[in-house]
């Protein structure tokens, strides 16, 4: 098993990378529909006479 | 109203999905181990498809950027913008996963070599295009300066591809024009791998381009307000 901690490592870095990313992605992303939703929400409610 | 565009995501997503769960087998148990790298050799099934979409990344950048000079469409640099963010994800990974396969190899993480300098210098280009991004205030200007960044950057391209021809360098040449130097295991896995790098790409392009489009609809709600 010659060199297995440097294929080990280099996985690892590349997973862990692109899943925080697609996290980071959808956490901003689920904030953002949640700030959309309220404001919608608040003109929606200020619209109504 | 702008609705949430799920269906490109989650197609790439699933397709990404599915090859992730079987590459590992194939790099694995499938593809045999190469008898002077050893284990070494298997980070090269990640590490150049990784290159690859960090090349298609800066392509698209590119193309969207030529467009966005042209046209002067807010859409254009948006998909310049996330095709240059995801792209530097991938150069990262391509820098940090060569640096890795190096040490055992060469005996160290890095050298001046033509190829990986280019790459270097690709990866500088795509940072200064996301800092440019993230911290100048004139949106017009910032679109303008980063539209020639991206061009500039995709032309480095084509030599960092062609250094192993032109240049005397340490990097080992695995695609020589469209032939590929590999027994045909390893060639299935590394079709298999560049697939499925390529769904990933495009799934974290297309939840990239979601997120910008939600991010501007609402800042253009609030300014309305």
């Amino acid at each position: 098993m010659q060199h297995l901690e440097y294929m080990t490592a280099a996985y690892i870095i590349i997973w862990v990378a692109i899943l925080l990313y697609f996290l980071s992605l959808s956490k901003r992303e689920k904030a953002i529909w949640e700030e959309l939703r309220e404001l919608r929400a608040t003109i929606t409610r200020d619209n109504t006479p | 109203m702008h609705q949430k565009p799920y269906i490109l995501p989650f197609i790439f997503g699933i397709l990404a999905l599915i090859c992730l769960t079987i590459a590992p087998y194939l790099v694995f148990m499938y593809a045999g181990i190469e008898k002077e790298m050893g284990l070494a050799q298997k980070i090269f099934y990640y590490h150049v498809p990784s290159a690859f979409s960090m090349f298609l990344g800066s392509f698209l950048c590119f193309i969207f950027s030529i467009f966005y000079l042209w046209k002067r469409d807010k859409n254009c640099d948006l998909w310049a913008a996330c095709s240059a963010e995801v792209s530097l994800l991938f150069g990262t990974l391509v820098l940090i996963t060569g640096a890795i396969w190096a040490k055992p190899i060469w005996g160290a993480w890095w050298v001046w070599d033509a190829q990986l300098t280019l790459t270097l210098i690709l990866w500088l280009i795509l940072a200064a295009y996301h800092m440019l991004h993230t911290y100048l205030e004139d949106a017009v200007q910032s679109a303008r300066f980063r539209a020639v960044l991206g061009i500039i950057g995709f032309l480095n391209v084509p030599f960092i591809h062609y250094a192993t021809k032109l240049w005397r360098t340490h990097h080992p040449e695995v695609v020589r024009g469209e032939e590929i130097s590999l027994p045909p295991d390893m060639k299935i896995v590394f079709f298999f791998c560049v697939i499925t790098f390529f769904a990933l790409f495009f799934a974290l392009l297309f939840k990239r381009v979601s997120l910008a489009k939600a991010q501007n609809e609402l800042e253009s709600l609030k300014a309305e307000i």
